[in-house]
Protein backbone atom coordinates (compact mmCIF):
# COMPACT_ATOMS: atom_id res chain seq x y z
CA UNK A 1 0.00 0.00 0.00
CA UNK A 2 1.17 3.59 -0.69
CA UNK A 3 2.45 5.58 2.16
CA UNK A 4 0.26 8.34 1.82
CA UNK A 5 -2.66 6.00 1.86
CA UNK A 6 -0.79 4.31 4.85
CA UNK A 7 -0.92 7.38 6.40
CA UNK A 8 -4.53 7.80 6.05
CA UNK A 9 -6.17 5.36 7.00
CA UNK A 10 -3.88 4.65 10.18
CA UNK A 11 -5.04 8.61 10.90
CA UNK A 12 -8.71 7.89 10.83
CA UNK A 13 -8.40 4.57 12.89
CA UNK A 14 -6.58 6.35 15.17
CA UNK A 15 -9.74 9.00 15.47
CA UNK A 16 -11.56 5.94 16.68
CA UNK A 17 -9.59 4.56 19.49
CA UNK A 18 -11.93 5.24 22.14
CA UNK A 19 -9.55 6.13 24.66
CA UNK A 20 -8.55 10.10 24.66
CA UNK A 21 -5.38 8.91 26.53
CA UNK A 22 -4.16 5.97 24.33
CA UNK A 23 -5.25 8.86 21.23
CA UNK A 24 -2.77 11.68 22.64
CA UNK A 25 -0.07 8.98 22.83
CA UNK A 26 -0.43 7.00 19.44
CA UNK A 27 -0.65 10.38 18.15
CA UNK A 28 2.75 12.01 19.61
CA UNK A 29 3.99 8.62 18.77
CA UNK A 30 2.95 8.70 14.66
CA UNK A 31 4.61 11.63 14.52
CA UNK A 32 7.66 10.76 15.66
CA UNK A 33 8.24 11.83 19.58
CA UNK A 34 9.92 9.41 21.74
CA UNK A 35 8.17 7.72 24.97
CA UNK A 36 10.36 10.12 27.31
CA UNK A 37 9.46 13.41 24.96
CA UNK A 38 5.60 12.20 25.49
CA UNK A 39 5.79 11.44 28.49
CA UNK A 40 7.75 15.16 29.14
CA UNK A 41 4.52 16.56 26.81
CA UNK A 42 1.56 14.89 28.76
CA UNK A 43 3.39 15.10 32.19
CA UNK A 44 2.77 11.60 33.13
CA UNK A 45 6.08 8.73 33.50
CA UNK A 46 7.54 6.82 30.36
CA UNK A 47 5.67 3.80 32.07
CA UNK A 48 2.75 5.02 32.29
CA UNK A 49 3.43 6.20 28.55
CA UNK A 50 4.59 2.91 27.40
CA UNK A 51 1.54 1.05 29.32
CA UNK A 52 -1.10 3.70 27.27
CA UNK A 53 0.93 2.86 23.70
CA UNK A 54 0.41 -0.57 24.10
CA UNK A 55 -3.31 -0.50 24.89
CA UNK A 56 -3.77 1.98 22.27
CA UNK A 57 -1.78 -0.29 19.58
CA UNK A 58 -4.34 -2.67 20.27
CA UNK A 59 -7.04 -0.84 20.14
CA UNK A 60 -5.45 0.37 16.65
CA UNK A 61 -4.75 -3.21 15.27
CA UNK A 62 -8.71 -4.14 16.06
CA UNK A 63 -10.32 -1.37 14.46
CA UNK A 64 -8.03 -1.74 11.56
CA UNK A 65 -8.92 -5.44 11.27
CA UNK A 66 -12.74 -4.93 11.82
CA UNK A 67 -12.07 -2.37 8.66
CA UNK A 68 -10.72 -5.42 6.78
CA UNK A 69 -6.97 -4.54 6.84
CA UNK A 70 -3.98 -7.37 7.11
CA UNK A 71 -1.96 -6.50 9.63
CA UNK A 72 1.78 -7.95 9.68
CA UNK B 1 -54.64 -42.31 2.84
CA UNK B 2 -52.09 -45.85 2.55
CA UNK B 3 -49.75 -42.60 1.21
CA UNK B 4 -49.92 -40.24 3.71
CA UNK B 5 -49.25 -42.63 6.83
CA UNK B 6 -46.70 -43.68 4.80
CA UNK B 7 -44.48 -40.07 4.32
CA UNK B 8 -46.04 -39.00 8.37
CA UNK B 9 -44.33 -41.83 9.57
CA UNK B 10 -41.00 -40.78 7.06
CA UNK B 11 -41.17 -37.43 8.11
CA UNK B 12 -39.10 -37.37 11.47
CA UNK B 13 -36.18 -39.23 9.94
CA UNK B 14 -36.43 -36.60 6.80
CA UNK B 15 -35.97 -33.34 9.44
CA UNK B 16 -33.23 -35.07 10.91
CA UNK B 17 -31.38 -35.63 7.84
CA UNK B 18 -32.52 -32.25 6.98
CA UNK B 19 -31.24 -30.43 10.36
CA UNK B 20 -27.64 -32.72 9.43
CA UNK B 21 -27.47 -31.07 5.69
CA UNK B 22 -27.64 -27.76 7.55
CA UNK B 23 -25.04 -28.51 10.14
CA UNK B 24 -22.56 -29.70 7.16
CA UNK B 25 -23.50 -26.55 5.02
CA UNK B 26 -23.05 -24.37 7.99
CA UNK B 27 -19.61 -25.92 8.86
CA UNK B 28 -18.61 -25.94 5.08
CA UNK B 29 -19.38 -22.48 4.91
CA UNK B 30 -17.14 -21.93 8.07
CA UNK B 31 -14.38 -23.79 6.46
CA UNK B 32 -14.19 -22.01 3.43
CA UNK B 33 -14.07 -18.44 5.00
CA UNK B 34 -11.37 -20.43 7.18
CA UNK B 35 -9.81 -21.50 4.01
CA UNK B 36 -10.32 -17.94 2.46
CA UNK B 37 -8.85 -16.27 5.52
CA UNK B 38 -5.55 -18.65 5.52
CA UNK B 39 -5.08 -18.21 2.03
CA UNK B 40 -5.80 -13.82 1.86
CA UNK B 41 -2.83 -14.56 4.97
CA UNK B 42 -0.87 -16.09 2.09
CA UNK B 43 -2.11 -14.56 -0.95
CA UNK B 44 -2.95 -11.02 0.76
CA UNK B 45 -4.65 -8.86 -1.36
CA UNK B 46 -1.80 -5.92 -1.31
CA UNK B 47 -3.79 -2.82 -1.08
CA UNK B 48 -5.30 -4.19 2.30
CA UNK B 49 -1.65 -5.10 4.29
CA UNK B 50 -0.24 -2.36 6.48
CA UNK B 51 2.79 -3.45 7.92
CA UNK B 52 1.73 -1.47 11.16
CA UNK B 53 5.06 -2.13 13.21
CA UNK B 54 7.44 -0.72 11.02
CA UNK B 55 5.27 2.63 10.36
CA UNK B 56 5.52 3.27 14.24
CA UNK B 57 9.14 2.28 14.19
CA UNK B 58 9.58 4.77 11.36
CA UNK B 59 6.35 7.33 11.43
CA UNK B 60 8.56 10.31 10.02
CA UNK B 61 8.64 8.60 6.72
CA UNK B 62 5.03 8.94 6.35
CA UNK B 63 4.30 12.13 7.39
CA UNK B 64 1.69 12.09 9.95
CA UNK B 65 0.43 15.30 11.22
CA UNK B 66 -2.10 15.45 14.05
CA UNK B 67 -0.54 18.67 15.38
CA UNK B 68 -2.23 22.12 13.77
CA UNK B 69 -1.63 24.90 16.17
CA UNK B 70 1.31 25.76 18.77
CA UNK B 71 0.34 27.18 22.21
CA UNK B 72 1.28 30.44 20.84
CA UNK B 73 -0.94 30.29 17.96
CA UNK B 74 -4.06 28.78 20.43
CA UNK B 75 -3.69 31.89 22.95
CA UNK B 76 -3.29 34.43 20.22
CA UNK B 77 -6.68 32.44 18.68
CA UNK B 78 -8.73 32.51 21.61
CA UNK B 79 -7.63 35.14 24.18
CA UNK B 80 -8.37 38.72 23.71
CA UNK B 81 -5.92 41.05 25.22
CA UNK B 82 -7.85 41.20 28.46
CA UNK B 83 -7.54 38.02 28.95
CA UNK B 84 -3.77 37.72 28.02
CA UNK B 85 -3.93 40.24 30.68
CA UNK B 86 -4.93 37.17 32.97
CA UNK B 87 -2.25 34.71 32.29
CA UNK B 88 -0.61 36.51 35.43
CA UNK B 89 -3.60 34.75 37.56
CA UNK B 90 -2.06 31.85 36.37
CA UNK B 91 1.22 32.64 38.65
CA UNK B 92 3.45 33.13 35.30
CA UNK B 93 5.64 36.23 35.22
CA UNK B 94 5.61 38.84 32.69
CA UNK B 95 8.23 37.12 30.50
CA UNK B 96 7.03 33.74 30.70
CA UNK B 97 3.84 35.34 29.23
CA UNK B 98 5.89 37.00 26.47
CA UNK B 99 7.80 33.60 25.88
CA UNK B 100 4.22 31.91 25.76
CA UNK B 101 3.18 33.78 23.46
CA UNK B 102 6.41 33.77 20.85
CA UNK B 103 6.31 29.56 21.34
CA UNK B 104 9.57 29.97 23.86
CA UNK B 105 8.14 28.68 26.37
CA UNK B 106 6.01 25.43 27.89
CA UNK B 107 4.00 25.53 30.90
CA UNK B 108 3.96 22.51 33.68
CA UNK B 109 1.85 20.17 34.51
CA UNK B 110 -0.21 22.22 37.16
CA UNK B 111 -0.31 25.39 34.91
CA UNK B 112 -1.24 23.77 31.86
CA UNK B 113 -3.97 22.46 33.49
CA UNK B 114 -5.13 25.80 34.00
CA UNK B 115 -4.22 27.41 30.92
CA UNK B 116 -6.61 24.73 29.23
CA UNK B 117 -9.30 26.08 31.13
CA UNK B 118 -8.59 29.61 30.05
CA UNK B 119 -8.43 28.56 26.56
CA UNK B 120 -11.56 26.79 26.55
CA UNK B 121 -9.95 23.57 24.44
CA UNK B 122 -10.01 19.71 24.98
CA UNK B 123 -7.59 18.10 26.44
CA UNK B 124 -6.36 16.35 23.40
CA UNK B 125 -5.64 19.46 21.61
CA UNK B 126 -4.02 21.08 23.91
CA UNK B 127 -1.29 18.13 24.64
CA UNK B 128 -0.73 18.03 20.87
CA UNK B 129 -0.50 22.39 20.55
CA UNK B 130 2.13 21.67 23.18
CA UNK B 131 3.91 19.20 21.41
CA UNK B 132 4.13 21.91 18.36
CA UNK B 133 5.47 24.40 20.77
CA UNK B 134 7.96 21.61 22.18
CA UNK B 135 8.97 21.27 18.32
CA UNK B 136 9.29 24.89 17.66
CA UNK B 137 12.03 25.16 20.79
CA UNK B 138 13.95 22.62 19.95
CA UNK B 139 15.02 24.56 17.33
CA UNK B 140 15.02 27.51 18.98
CA UNK B 141 18.14 29.41 20.58
CA UNK B 142 16.90 28.66 24.29
CA UNK B 143 16.67 25.01 23.87
CA UNK B 144 20.43 25.05 22.03
CA UNK B 145 21.69 27.34 24.97
CA UNK B 146 20.14 24.92 27.82
CA UNK B 147 23.67 23.28 28.33
CA UNK B 148 25.49 26.57 28.73
CA UNK B 149 23.18 27.71 31.32
CA UNK B 150 24.34 25.36 33.45
CA UNK B 151 27.96 26.80 33.07
CA UNK B 152 29.82 29.93 35.37
CA UNK B 153 29.72 33.34 33.20
CA UNK B 154 32.80 33.36 33.05
CA UNK B 155 33.59 30.12 32.10
CA UNK B 156 31.54 30.08 29.45
CA UNK B 157 33.09 33.48 28.03
CA UNK B 158 36.60 32.05 28.40
CA UNK B 159 35.04 28.78 26.44
CA UNK B 160 34.09 30.97 23.45
CA UNK B 161 37.32 32.95 23.23
CA UNK B 162 39.51 29.45 23.61
CA UNK B 163 38.08 28.66 20.65
CA UNK B 164 38.54 32.19 19.33
CA UNK B 165 36.14 32.76 15.58
CA UNK B 166 38.31 34.40 13.07
CA UNK B 167 35.88 37.34 11.25
CA UNK B 168 32.63 36.46 12.66
CA UNK B 169 30.08 38.54 14.36
CA UNK B 170 28.86 37.14 17.56
CA UNK B 171 25.85 37.93 18.76
CA UNK B 172 26.24 37.75 22.58
CA UNK B 173 23.31 36.31 24.90
CA UNK B 174 23.68 38.52 28.13
CA UNK B 175 20.61 36.42 29.81
CA UNK B 176 22.98 33.13 30.03
CA UNK B 177 24.52 35.65 32.55
CA UNK B 178 21.55 37.32 34.46
CA UNK B 179 20.86 33.80 35.31
CA UNK B 180 24.12 33.86 37.74
CA UNK B 181 23.67 36.84 38.83
CA UNK B 182 19.89 36.39 39.61
CA UNK B 183 21.14 33.18 42.05
CA UNK B 184 24.00 35.39 43.31
CA UNK B 185 22.00 38.05 44.68
CA UNK B 186 19.73 35.23 46.41
CA UNK B 187 22.63 33.80 48.47
CA UNK B 188 24.93 36.77 48.50
CA UNK B 189 25.01 40.19 50.29
CA UNK B 190 24.03 42.75 48.31
CA UNK B 191 27.33 44.19 48.84
CA UNK B 192 28.87 41.39 47.60
CA UNK B 193 26.76 41.25 44.38
CA UNK B 194 27.90 44.69 43.79
CA UNK B 195 31.73 43.70 44.13
CA UNK B 196 30.83 40.90 41.90
CA UNK B 197 29.17 42.55 39.41
CA UNK B 198 31.91 45.16 39.65
CA UNK B 199 33.74 42.28 38.64
CA UNK B 200 32.24 41.17 36.13
CA UNK B 201 32.02 44.23 34.04
CA UNK B 202 35.63 44.86 34.60
CA UNK B 203 36.33 40.80 33.22
CA UNK B 204 33.91 41.49 30.04
CA UNK B 205 35.56 45.18 29.28
CA UNK B 206 39.00 42.91 29.64
CA UNK B 207 37.58 40.58 27.21
CA UNK B 208 35.09 42.01 24.95
CA UNK B 209 38.03 42.92 22.07
CA UNK B 210 38.56 38.91 22.10
CA UNK B 211 34.93 37.77 21.18
CA UNK B 212 34.70 38.00 17.53
CA UNK B 213 31.30 37.33 16.22
CA UNK B 214 30.09 36.67 12.80
CA UNK B 215 31.14 37.33 8.94
CA UNK B 216 29.48 39.55 6.39
CA UNK B 217 30.54 37.49 2.99
CA UNK B 218 29.80 38.48 -0.36
CA UNK B 219 30.02 34.92 -0.93
CA UNK B 220 29.84 31.21 0.18
CA UNK B 221 29.21 27.83 0.10
CA UNK B 222 26.26 25.88 1.75
CA UNK B 223 27.39 21.79 0.41
CA UNK B 224 28.03 22.52 -3.71
CA UNK B 225 25.73 25.11 -3.97
CA UNK B 226 27.53 28.58 -4.16
CA UNK B 227 25.61 31.19 -2.42
CA UNK B 228 25.39 35.08 -3.27
CA UNK B 229 24.71 37.37 -0.64
CA UNK B 230 23.34 40.21 -1.27
CA UNK B 231 22.06 41.74 2.17
CA UNK B 232 24.07 45.08 2.23
CA UNK B 233 26.48 45.94 5.23
CA UNK B 234 24.23 48.60 6.04
CA UNK B 235 21.58 46.02 6.43
CA UNK B 236 22.88 43.90 8.40
CA UNK B 237 24.36 46.43 10.77
CA UNK B 238 20.83 47.85 11.03
CA UNK B 239 19.69 44.81 12.24
CA UNK B 240 22.73 44.04 14.54
CA UNK B 241 22.37 47.19 16.23
CA UNK B 242 18.30 47.61 16.44
CA UNK B 243 18.06 45.58 19.15
CA UNK B 244 21.01 46.67 21.49
CA UNK B 245 23.47 48.97 21.61
CA UNK B 246 25.91 47.32 22.57
CA UNK B 247 28.08 46.46 19.00
CA UNK B 248 31.80 46.97 18.87
CA UNK B 249 33.43 46.50 15.18
CA UNK B 250 37.21 46.32 14.82
CA UNK B 251 38.15 48.94 12.31
CA UNK B 252 41.69 50.72 11.65
CA UNK B 253 41.13 54.60 11.74
CA UNK B 254 43.99 55.04 13.65
CA UNK B 255 47.57 53.21 13.44
CA UNK B 256 46.03 50.06 14.97
CA UNK B 257 42.53 48.36 14.13
CA UNK B 258 40.72 48.16 16.73
CA UNK B 259 37.27 47.90 18.87
CA UNK B 260 34.88 50.64 18.68
CA UNK B 261 31.64 50.69 20.35
CA UNK B 262 29.16 51.60 16.79
CA UNK B 263 26.26 53.47 16.80
CA UNK B 264 23.91 55.24 13.98
CA UNK B 265 22.95 58.50 13.94
CA UNK B 266 21.14 61.18 11.39
CA UNK B 267 22.75 64.57 10.62
CA UNK B 268 21.12 66.99 8.97
CA UNK B 269 23.59 69.44 6.68
CA UNK B 270 22.81 72.52 5.21
CA UNK B 271 24.15 71.41 1.87
CA UNK B 272 23.39 68.09 1.56
CA UNK B 273 19.89 67.60 3.52
CA UNK B 274 19.44 64.50 5.78
CA UNK B 275 21.93 61.88 5.89
CA UNK B 276 23.01 58.49 7.72
CA UNK B 277 26.17 58.25 9.53
CA UNK B 278 28.21 56.22 12.05
CA UNK B 279 29.58 57.61 15.52
CA UNK B 280 32.35 55.55 16.44
CA UNK B 281 33.78 55.22 20.31
CA UNK B 282 37.25 54.56 21.16
CA UNK B 283 35.83 53.43 25.14
CA UNK B 284 39.46 53.20 26.15
CA UNK B 285 40.90 56.31 24.89
CA UNK B 286 37.35 58.20 25.51
CA UNK B 287 37.73 59.52 21.56
CA UNK B 288 34.27 59.83 19.03
CA UNK B 289 34.61 59.19 15.49
CA UNK B 290 31.66 60.64 13.35
CA UNK B 291 31.78 59.06 9.95
CA UNK B 292 29.68 59.36 6.60
CA UNK B 293 28.10 56.04 5.87
CA UNK B 294 29.97 55.18 2.72
CA UNK B 295 33.60 56.07 4.48
CA UNK B 296 32.26 53.38 6.89
CA UNK B 297 31.59 51.02 4.65
CA UNK B 298 35.01 51.76 2.64
CA UNK B 299 36.90 51.07 5.99
CA UNK B 300 34.63 48.27 6.79
CA UNK B 301 35.36 46.25 3.55
CA UNK B 302 38.89 46.80 4.13
CA UNK B 303 39.53 45.85 7.49
CA UNK B 304 39.05 42.12 8.82
CA UNK B 305 35.71 43.29 10.05
CA UNK B 306 35.00 41.81 13.42
CA UNK B 307 32.44 42.71 15.91
CA UNK B 308 30.72 41.88 18.76
CA UNK B 309 27.00 42.09 19.66
CA UNK B 310 25.42 41.97 23.51
CA UNK B 311 22.16 40.94 23.87
CA UNK B 312 20.48 41.46 26.69
CA UNK B 313 18.35 38.30 25.57
CA UNK B 314 18.32 35.32 23.40
CA UNK B 315 14.59 36.62 22.59
CA UNK B 316 16.14 39.63 20.74
CA UNK B 317 18.88 37.23 18.80
CA UNK B 318 15.45 35.56 17.40
CA UNK B 319 14.22 38.83 16.35
CA UNK B 320 17.36 39.65 14.50
CA UNK B 321 17.42 36.37 12.71
CA UNK B 322 13.82 37.36 11.86
CA UNK B 323 14.90 40.54 10.51
CA UNK B 324 17.74 39.72 8.81
CA UNK B 325 15.54 36.57 7.10
CA UNK B 326 12.77 39.15 5.54
CA UNK B 327 15.81 41.85 4.55
CA UNK B 328 16.95 38.74 2.69
CA UNK B 329 13.52 37.91 0.82
CA UNK B 330 12.90 41.45 0.10
CA UNK B 331 16.14 41.74 -1.91
CA UNK B 332 15.46 37.97 -3.47
CA UNK B 333 12.12 39.21 -5.04
CA UNK B 334 14.06 42.38 -5.83
CA UNK B 335 16.54 39.94 -7.88
CA UNK B 336 14.04 38.21 -9.26
CA UNK B 337 12.03 41.15 -10.44
CA UNK B 338 15.14 42.23 -12.18
CA UNK B 339 16.91 39.37 -13.72
CA UNK B 340 14.16 36.74 -13.59
CA UNK B 341 16.92 34.72 -12.13
CA UNK B 342 16.18 31.58 -9.91
CA UNK B 343 16.80 32.49 -6.73
CA UNK B 344 18.79 30.24 -4.50
CA UNK B 345 16.43 30.36 -0.94
CA UNK B 346 19.00 28.19 1.19
CA UNK B 347 21.03 31.40 2.38
CA UNK B 348 18.79 31.80 4.56
CA UNK B 349 19.72 28.86 6.65
CA UNK B 350 22.61 29.39 6.10
CA UNK B 351 22.71 32.85 7.64
CA UNK B 352 20.59 31.53 10.19
CA UNK B 353 23.22 28.84 10.95
CA UNK B 354 25.61 31.33 10.85
CA UNK B 355 24.07 33.11 13.89
CA UNK B 356 23.23 30.31 15.74
CA UNK B 357 27.21 29.25 15.85
CA UNK B 358 28.27 30.31 18.88
CA UNK B 359 26.26 27.41 20.83
CA UNK B 360 27.23 24.79 19.28
CA UNK B 361 29.25 21.85 17.87
CA UNK B 362 32.12 22.94 16.03
CA UNK B 363 31.51 23.14 12.54
CA UNK B 364 33.41 23.91 9.28
CA UNK B 365 31.76 26.53 6.92
CA UNK B 366 33.91 27.63 3.52
CA UNK B 367 33.95 30.63 2.48
CA UNK B 368 34.70 31.51 -1.18
CA UNK B 369 35.72 35.39 -1.47
CA UNK B 370 35.23 37.46 -4.31
CA UNK B 371 38.93 37.28 -5.29
CA UNK B 372 38.86 33.53 -5.28
CA UNK B 373 40.01 32.85 -2.14
CA UNK B 374 38.63 29.95 0.02
CA UNK B 375 38.57 29.73 3.38
CA UNK B 376 37.77 26.80 5.73
CA UNK B 377 36.20 28.45 9.26
CA UNK B 378 35.73 26.31 12.26
CA UNK B 379 32.64 27.88 14.50
CA UNK B 380 30.05 26.48 16.63
CA UNK B 381 26.94 25.75 14.73
CA UNK B 382 23.49 24.73 16.17
CA UNK B 383 22.27 22.58 13.36
CA UNK B 384 18.49 22.58 13.63
CA UNK B 385 17.21 19.68 12.28
CA UNK B 386 16.88 19.07 8.95
CA UNK B 387 19.90 20.81 7.66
Amino acid sequence: MEKEKIEKVISEAVEEVQNENYKIVLKLKLEGWKLEEIAEIIGKTREAVKNDYKRGKKSLKEILKRKGYILK
Amino acid sequence: MKNKKRIKAKSPDIKNLEEKIENLEEKIDRIEKLLKGFSNYLNPDESKVIYLDKVFRHPIEYNFNFTKKSLANLVKEKLGSTEINQLHELGLSQVEIEDLQSDLYIPDAKTSEKLKEMLGVPWSDFILSKAKTYEIMKDSPEEHIKPYLELDTFTLLEKLISEKLHKKIICFVMNLFVKNKTTDLLTAEPTDYEIKTREEIEKIEKIQEEILLLEYPTDTFAGEKKLHFKITPEQMLDCITSYTSSVFVKLQIEEKPKFYKIQYTEWISEKEGKDSNIVLRDLAQKKVFLLHLSEFQKLWEKANFELIAFYDSSYKLKNIIEEITYIMKEVDMELKYLTDQTIDWMYEEVYEREIYMIFKNKWIIEMCYPDGRREKILSYVIEPSGY
